[in-house]
């Protein structure tokens, strides 16, 4: 080969990969915006036939990236509902679904300015989000907003920056078998006293009472976040009303944060909780609650949609947290659930609020509440044949007269970032329930508690 | 000798190019990360200077992390060396079933981490596990067994450990073929026993190969990721976490991505440090063919 052929070669050889770089290089800079993270997408499905490469594809029509914190047969029937969508208005789609990393997926793509065009913000609509999504009070469906979605979703300006398909409700789910089995009436547990007494009947006829998949820790935090702070912490009729020392940062958690997660160690030591605590997943604890392995499963009743997906001839229901004292208040945690938000940067802001609209509008709610067990965020739709969310309904007829509803306890009395404690502290509790064990557990949510505090004090004066 | 062309080196472009994109940038961005508080997603960040790389020597989790990466990284060496070299010994002849053996023996590497863990976790749980259905039969109880860190941080050992034995058995198998026969020979010739010949021809002569098997598997164990994420999820609280699953706790569920930096700075040159030494022990030893 002569030197003119081996430089002909060397530069066609380096020329391809260059190319390469440099159209990957230029595609992100010149629109940030529309570059996609690929690698953080663990699991990205196309639901249009014809793949596009880009927002705006050959023929002239839209693309949207959608990110949603779906999964399963959830995921399925959204899928469904995009496909349906594609095909009356010709948008496509990318449909992204990571699963259980969606929100490291969302929290890099934050941190880089690079969001998609439409994501669910799976309760963080305004204390997480809403710097990123365009306030949507001038939609047409805004004023179908209830009333529940709206004290969830708005922040203190007034806006909302999300349209609320869905609201969750997080709940006591129960197996109506077992407790009649141990001649319990759900209907009749109204107090911390009644739940605990059940407990006892359940244990008592071999059955574990209150079921937490804890190998994934959140449902240990979800357990003491629907059911123990509330009911200790702010709910009506609390043990130790602190919803002010909360949310002013003045919680003295030596003194009150003791007794409450003193609670949580005396379950375990009573044996409430299931042995494997520590190696149970969210699917196990679904299904023990449909099998009827256990009493009691306290978090989102989306949980009940899923058990019974697993056991479908199961019976179940939904209790209203307990109160501590009497003259006390039942309580339904809501919370957002299907809430779509659309980024204020996007290139697509009007096929994103096409989407929107097409959710609001062509009865697709019912779908979702069907699969979720949650309830429509917008009023005067049906939740279509849920069986969770007419369980919800019959819990609220049988204690209409004492019932409150709050926000998700996290959400209104925490500051940001508390989520993974909370996880660490039940944890650590279930592993060592002993004095030492809720000493080091309520030390490490004070400790938190308190620098996540610093970090909320200046944003709060800011706003007010 | 001949001179290489000059231009010849402007081949290495493109991997440079590459390298700086995917490595060297994040990397870079990394050691910055690493003096700063931040969660990980807010456009603010506050420099808090050497205070999280002091943090993580007073961390009693990043230690138990740290505990189990080394059990995790030098014990699946072990293992995977130990199991390796004798499939490929096993397989080196020619004899019916020597295919299947191979077959059986690599056929769990394609399998991803994340889903033999999963199998595993299935096999071990405490509600309708295989183990206890097994144990269930001669009249034991149900055991929680991952419950215990000690079981826990054993069966992602073990199960880690047999993912990837297919590995060093390739390496090894190739090794062993590439020995010239005439050694056995002679050595046959001379009266040697079998051990002998393995000991003084076949180990000494490997020597190439089990210094690339030892230092893949360690790397390989020091980064374990994905079985532990299926088995145990790290649990229970941190007992059976790696450095790599504790780096992605710290960093995305404990919004803490300063800190979780500086523990992969830390990390990093660890392993850097036992990659020059592995490399620099192997590379006196080998032997020259």
């Amino acid at each position: 080969m002569n030197y003119k052929n081996l430089k002909r070669m060397l530069a066609s050889f380096m020329f391809v990969p260059l190319l390469f770089s440099l159209m990957s290089c230029s595609g992100a800079g010149a629109d940030n915006s529309e570059s996609k993270n690929t690698s953080d997408d663990s699991k990205t499905v196309s639901v249009s036939k014809e793949k596009s490469t880009s927002k705006e594809d050959s023929g002239g029509g839209t693309s949207l990236e959608v990110a949603v914190d779906l999964g399963d047969f959830r995921l399925d029937v959204f899928k469904s509902i995009i496909a349906d969508f594609e095909k009356d208005t010709g948008i496509k789609v990318e449909l992204t679904a990571p699963g259980p990393d969606y929100e490291t997926v969302l929290k890099t793509r934050m941190a880089s300015n690079d969001l998609p065009d439409v994501w669910t913000t799976h309760g963080w609509s305004v204390m997480r989000y809403s710097d990123y999504l365009m306030p949507l009070n001038d939609q047409d469906w805004y004023d179908s907003v209830t009333d529940d979605a709206k004290n969830v979703i708005t922040d203190e300006k007034g806006d909302i920056y999300v349209l609320p398909a869905t609201v969750g409700i997080s709940a006591v789910m129960y197996n109506a078998d077992v407790l009649k089995a141990a001649g319990i009436v759900p209907e009749e547990i109204h107090t911390t006293a009644d739940f605990e007494e059940a407990c006892e009947k359940i244990k008592a006829s071999g059955v574990t009472p209150i079921f937490i998949g804890g190998k994934e820790p959140s449902n240990g935090a979800g357990f003491i976040n629907t059911y123990l702070l509330p009911m200790m912490l702010t709910n009506d009729g609390a043990a130790y009303p602190s919803a002010d020392t909360l949310q002013d940062g003045t919680f003295d958690w030596k003194k009150t944060g003791m007794p409450v997660m003193q609670k949580f160690a005396d379950y375990v030591n009573k044996g409430y909780l299931n042995e494997n605590y520590s190696t149970a997943d969210t699917a196990e604890m679904q299904k023990s609650l449909g099998e009827g392995k256990c009493g009691f499963v306290v978090r989102g009743i989306l949980n009940l949609a899923a058990a019974k997906s697993y056991v479908p001839d199961a019976n179940l229901g939904v209790l209203p947290v307990p109160y501590y004292k009497d003259g006390g208040k039942n309580m339904f945690q809501v919370g957002e659930s299907s809430c779509f938000g659309v980024w204020k940067d996007t290139k697509n802001k009007e096929a994103a609020l096409q989407l929107l609209d097409y959710i609001a509008t062509k009865n697709v709610i019912p779908e979702l509440c069907e699969t979720e067990g949650s309830v429509p965020g917008l009023s005067g739709i049906s939740y279509g044949d849920s069986y969770a969310t007419e369980a919800y309904y019959t819990s609220i007829k049988q204690f209409e007269s004492n019932l409150i509803y709050d926000n998700v306890f996290d959400r209104q009395y925490f500051p940001s970032g508390m989520w993974n404690v909370m996880s660490e502290a039940t944890t650590e509790i279930a592993l060592d329930p002993s004095k030492e064990g809720v000493k080091s557990a309520v030390s490490l949510l004070g400790e938190n508690f308190n620098d996540n505090m610093k970090k909320l004090i200046p944003v709060i004066k800011r706003c007010f | 000798m001949k001179k290489r062309n000059g231009k010849m080196n402007l081949l290495y472009i493109p991997a440079l190019l590459l390298l700086g994109l995917f490595v060297v940038y994040p990397f870079a961005q990394e050691i910055k990360v690493s003096f700063f508080k931040w969660n990980g997603y807010s456009q603010n960040m506050k420099f808090v200077g050497l205070n999280n790389f002091i943090d993580v020597f007073h961390d009693k989790n990043f230690w138990t992390a740290f505990r189990n990466t080394l059990v995790y990284g030098i014990g699946s060496t072990i293992l995977q060396n130990i199991f390796g070299l004798a499939v490929a010994l096993l397989v080196d002849t020619k004899y019916f079933g020597n295919k299947f053996i191979r077959t059986i023996t690599y056929m769990p590497i394609m399998i991803s981490g994340l889903i033999m863990g999963y199998i595993m976790y299935y096999f071990l749980s405490f509600d309708n596990g295989v183990l206890n259905d097994i144990i269930a039969v001669f009249g034991f109880g149900p055991k929680d067994w991952l419950r215990n860190p000690v079981i826990g941080v054993l069966a992602i050992l073990i199960v880690n450990s047999w993912q990837f034995a297919g590995n060093c058995m390739i390496i090894y198998l190739a090794g062993l073929q590439n020995i010239p026969k005439v050694y056995y020979e002679a050595a046959a010739i001379d009266g040697v026993g079998k051990f002998a010949c393995f000991r003084h021809i076949t180990l000494p002569l490997l020597v190439p190969s089990i210094s690339t098997a030892v230092i893949l598997n360690l790397i390989g164990g020091l980064k374990l990721y994905d079985v532990i994420i299926s088995l145990t999820n790290g649990g229970p609280g941190h007992s059976t976490e790696s450095v790599m699953t504790y780096i992605s706790n710290r960093y995305f569920q404990a919004e803490k991505a300063g800190y979780a930096s500086a523990i992969g700075i830390c990390i990093f040159l660890f392993i850097l440090l036992v990659s020059i030494i592995m490399n620099s022990y192997f590379d006196r030893k080998e032997v020259e063919l």
